[in-house]
């Protein structure tokens, strides 16, 4: 079936509809009552087009599209310009459609994406060759097709001179000849994935550099016999590459990466996971006085093992707005190349750090003060962590999952310090701490019943919880587990997490006898000095900080090891002081802070303060902050002092009492009034209300989507529709993209990319 | 500072330039006369539809300017009204229609969002029968063309 075949049918039925009425004018019998005529909706068609859009199933499109010609004219391009292609029958019955001698409208023209990703293991070549007369696609996804071979992806290809996005990952009939193909054919190709097409070579991508100079977004992971020269090719020809991915292309050595940092300085993701040959020498040259890349938003150097400080030293001032940075077994990382992290501030979202065993408690303190933003984090392996570095931790915003898979130095008062702030309660939803060995189930069980939106918590290889009466919540080890790794599996998510919560609210020992109480109090303290000195920039290294007695120790045994810890139940619970300047988005955040708080709670006497023991266990956590008790060591640096008591006798927000003055006011009272450039700095209450902005680019840009080019998507979302025509314009372009709901699988990994840790889970 | 608004019928309707300018049309044409108090004229709408429309601006009054993320999901639900303006939407069809031509007109992109996603709550789950009763359209098929029409698009009825 040709093109004009389709036309053809198509111009012969539009004329015969061509007054824009025809659906309203009533037929002669149809109304028998004698009441007005009921009302008739008369919209015009780009209206019609516009609710259609709402109509996100197809088989409520279908009917609509039945409904009169006006509505099947308006809605059939919508119909059928992104199926879902859910199921191998859908695709078949469509291509039997396709395949009819006269349709009425020319359906194959209308396909602009076609995704067959869904179905990809039953997609074979005469489901391809089908597809064929689609000649105006835009983006063909066809990742994962495993029976297809060369043919049927040619065919499907042959027509295409409009495609600018394609996924080709996965596919073994993917070679070198079908590169060449596409490179003939797709001139106006700007995304390419063909990950794990491993039989390509640097020739074809060498002529696809070349003819498809709009590249922006390609994937080459597991494409190991790549070599230099097809990025050489790459960066030379294609200057508006800004995503790239190089997983395991094991022989790019340092000239590649350099050169893509040469000759693309809008790079904006690149992914150099596995690159075993790279070494500092690649971004030797960058000088970040001089170099800026101000796109770069992700950058993976995971497994890149022979990359040390110098490399961070170099690229991290120059990309001053990365939001996400992977540098997990890159074990010669220490806190001295990993200290820059934190001049990215609050663009920082993601953060790994697994495996990077010679970092300490300073570097995670000092991240904590700066990059407020952090969403993600992990720091799994990371043996010198300590609770110190969790207390810091506590108090960002954003922190929704925080990996510490096998820190083995992590107590019970790292659990405890989690919840210090009313903060990270409400964030927390993945926790990480398999083959934390020392925890205990009374510990976590404050950790289940305090954060509630907690879906998935893992304590593999946590003695604690290697009993049935807990592993009975737990979902079930994977099938590949051998017998061992069966018996000590433990990972709660979901339901599990809601049951064990339950469990353990009816049967576990709370942590409220005042015995637990005082040690945690004083536990607080202890960080909280640590965490000072270290913010402080003292001379000691963290090591010098006192280490905390185990759990079960009397409180008295404190004040013998010589730390600066009072015991009188009157006493601030955490003590925290630091002079941390007032960052200008922490201003912003502080600015735009909600005020619907119910009335302030302030603690004003021990027996309030006893009252705190019994409520220790529930549910909220509120908040009290005074500076009566500044350390002597802090004395005379502006100090404000953060205290949280555990008391959940009435609800209210953080209270600060000023220490000069003795009077309180709420938090967000207060900060603003706060010297201006000292701020309280284990407390952020203003990222709660972020930037909008900012959450743009975490939504947009961290997936490495198939859609079109996320600046033409922010372009397209930032054009309001200023008038009825712009609308209609508006209308037109959507059209072509709005369909019935199919989402490729890069869209959907988007939000809850971290399942696939490789320590989390075992 | 008020703002006076015209309908098609001739009646003035005075209301704060802030609710006014809910309508993008409104504002461009206040930034254009600049400061100015003659009345507006809005030939296409009626006193009774500038009624409901105004009604809709004053509660959304001090709704933040739509930002982009809500604005342009390429995945657009209905399902998402809120309670307000779910109430405010119940109107019979013939407003409910002249709402959307008007927010349309009126430049004001949340109420057309809201309008024909009331429409298209009405249609979901129907058949094309039910759809035509729904609204008073008539059939002006031929057997034929619906039978083939249906036949070509048959792909699109799996739930």
């Amino acid at each position: 079936m040709t093109e004009t075949d389709n036309h053809h049918s198509k111009d012969d039925y539009l004329l015969s509809m061509d007054d824009d009425n025809c659906c309203t004018s009533s037929r002669p019998g149809t109304i028998t009552t004698n009441a007005p005529p009921p009302y008739t909706p008369k919209l015009p068609s780009e209206l019609i087009l516009f609710m259609f859009k709402f109509l996100t199933a197809a088989h409520d499109l279908r009917s609509a599209i039945l409904v009169c010609k006006l509505w099947c004219s308006c809605g059939m391009n919508l119909l059928w310009s992104k199926p879902a292609l859910l199921t191998l029958s859908v695709a078949e019955r469509m291509a039997q459609t396709m395949a009819l001698p006269s349709t009425i409208f020319p359906y194959a023209n209308y396909i602009r994406r076609l995704n067959l990703s869904f179905i990809a293991s039953e997609v074979t070549d005469p489901i391809l060759i089908q597809f064929e007369p689609c000649v105006q696609l835009e983006r063909l996804l066809l990742a994962g097709s495993n029976k297809a071979t060369i043919t049927g992806l040619q065919r499907v290809l042959s027509g295409c001179s409009g495609l600018y996005s394609l996924d080709l990952s996965d596919i073994p009939a993917v070679t070198d000849a079908l590169i060449e193909y596409v490179a003939e054919n797709c001139p106006r190709l700007h995304t390419l994935y063909v990950g794990s097409c491993s039989s390509i070579t640097d020739d074809s991508i060498v002529k696809l550099a070349k003819s498809c100079l709009q590249l922006k977004r390609i994937k080459l992971s597991q494409c190991t016999l790549l070599t230099d020269r097809a990025v050489l090719a790459l960066t030379e020809h294609c200057p508006q590459l800004i995503e790239i991915d190089f997983t395991n292309c094991s022989l790019l050595t340092d000239t590649a990466i350099q050169s893509v940092f040469t000759s693309l300085p809008q790079i904006r993701d690149i992914n150099m996971t596995l690159l075993t040959n790279l070494t500092d020498a690649a971004f030797a040259s960058i000088n970040p006085k001089i170099h800026r890349f101000e796109q770069l938003r992700v950058l993976n150097f995971t497994s890149c093992a022979n990359i040390t400080d110098e490399t961070l030293l170099r690229i991290i001032p120059a990309a001053p707005r990365l939001r996400s940075l992977a540098l997990t077994k890159c074990d010669r990382i220490t806190d001295t190349g990993a200290s820059v992290i934190k001049t990215l501030g609050k663009h920082l979202h993601y953060l790994h750090l697994g495996h990077c065993a010679k970092i300490t408690d300073r570097l995670i303190v000092g991240l904590s003060q700066y990059c407020t933003r952090i969403r993600y984090l992990d720091l799994a392996c990371c043996t010198k962590i300590t609770d110190t570095s969790i207390f810091a931790l506590a108090q960002l915003p954003k922190l929704r999952r925080i990996g510490l898979v096998k820190c083995s130095n992590i107590t019970d008062y790292g659990i405890y310090a989690m919840l210090v702030s009313q903060i990270l309660p409400q964030t927390l939803e993945r926790v990480h701490l398999s083959y934390c060995v020392n925890l205990s189930d009374t510990a976590i069980s404050s950790l289940v019943t305090q954060c509630r939106k907690l879906t998935h918590l893992s304590l593999t290889g946590v003695p604690a919880f290697i009993w049935p009466r807990y592993q009975m919540f737990c979902r079930p080890p994977p099938p590949e587990f051998t017998a061992h790794q069966r018996e000590v599996f433990c990972v709660f998510s979901g339901k599990g997490v809601r049951d064990l919560r339950k469990y353990m609210h009816e049967n576990v020992t709370s942590a409220s006898a005042p015995a637990n109480l005082a040690n945690i109090r004083a536990s607080y303290r202890m960080m909280s000095l640590a965490v000072s000195s270290m913010l402080a920039g003292g001379a000691e290294g963290p090591e010098s900080v006192v280490p905390l007695p185990p759990f079960s120790e009397e409180p008295a045994l404190w004040a013998q090891m010589g730390a600066v810890v009072e015991m009188a139940p009157s006493e601030p619970v955490v003590a925290i002081e630091t002079a941390t300047p007032l960052m200008a988005d922490e201003q912003e955040g502080i600015e735009g802070g909600g005020g619907e708080e119910p009335m302030p709670l302030v603690l004003q006497n021990s027996q309030e303060m006893d009252n705190m023991d019994q409520a220790f266990q529930d549910d909220d956590m509120e908040g009290v902050i005074t500076s009566d008790q500044d350390p002597p060591v802090l004395a005379g640096a502006a100090a404000t002092t953060v205290v949280q008591s555990l008391n959940v006798e009435s609800s209210g927000p953080l209270v600060f009492r000023n220490g000069a003055g003795g009077q309180s006011s709420t938090f967000r009272d207060v900060v603003p009034a706060h010297d201006g450039d000292k701020f309280p700095s284990l407390q952020h209450p203003g990222h709660s209300h972020h930037c909008l902005q900012g959450h743009r680019e975490l939504e947009l840009g961290g997936s490495s989507h198939m859609e079109v080019d996320s600046g033409q998507e922010e372009t397209a979302d930032c054009s309001r529709v200023s008038s009825p025509s712009s609308l209609a314009r508006s209308l037109n372009r959507e059209g072509e993209g709005s369909g019935a709901g199919s989402t490729s699988p890069a869209e959907e990994e988007e939000e809850d990319g971290d399942d696939d840790d490789e320590d989390d889970d075992f | 500072m008020p703002v006076i608004l015209v309908s098609s019928d001739n009646q003035d309707f005075k209301v704060d330039k802030e609710v006014a300018e809910r309508s993008i049309l409104i504002k461009n044409m206040l930034e254009d006369v600049g400061e100015s108090d003659s009345p507006i004229p809005l030939p296409n709408v009626t006193a009774a539809v500038l009624t409901k429309v105004i009604e809709y601006c004053e509660h959304h009054r001090n709704d933040p300017v739509q930002v982009p993320e809500e604005t342009d999901d390429p995945r657009k639900r209905s399902n998402d009204i809120e309670e307000w303006d779910m109430k405010f939407m119940q109107v019979d069809q013939e407003m409910l229609f002249e709402i959307i031509l008007a927010a349309n007109y009126l430049d004001i992109k949340p109420l057309l969002d809201v309008g024909c996603k009331t429409v298209a709550n009405i249609i979901k789950g129907k058949t094309p029968e039910e759809i035509r009763k729904a609204f008073n359209i008539v059939n002006d098929f031929t057997p034929e063309e619906e039978a083939q029409i249906k036949k070509e698009n048959e792909w699109a009825e799996d739930r």
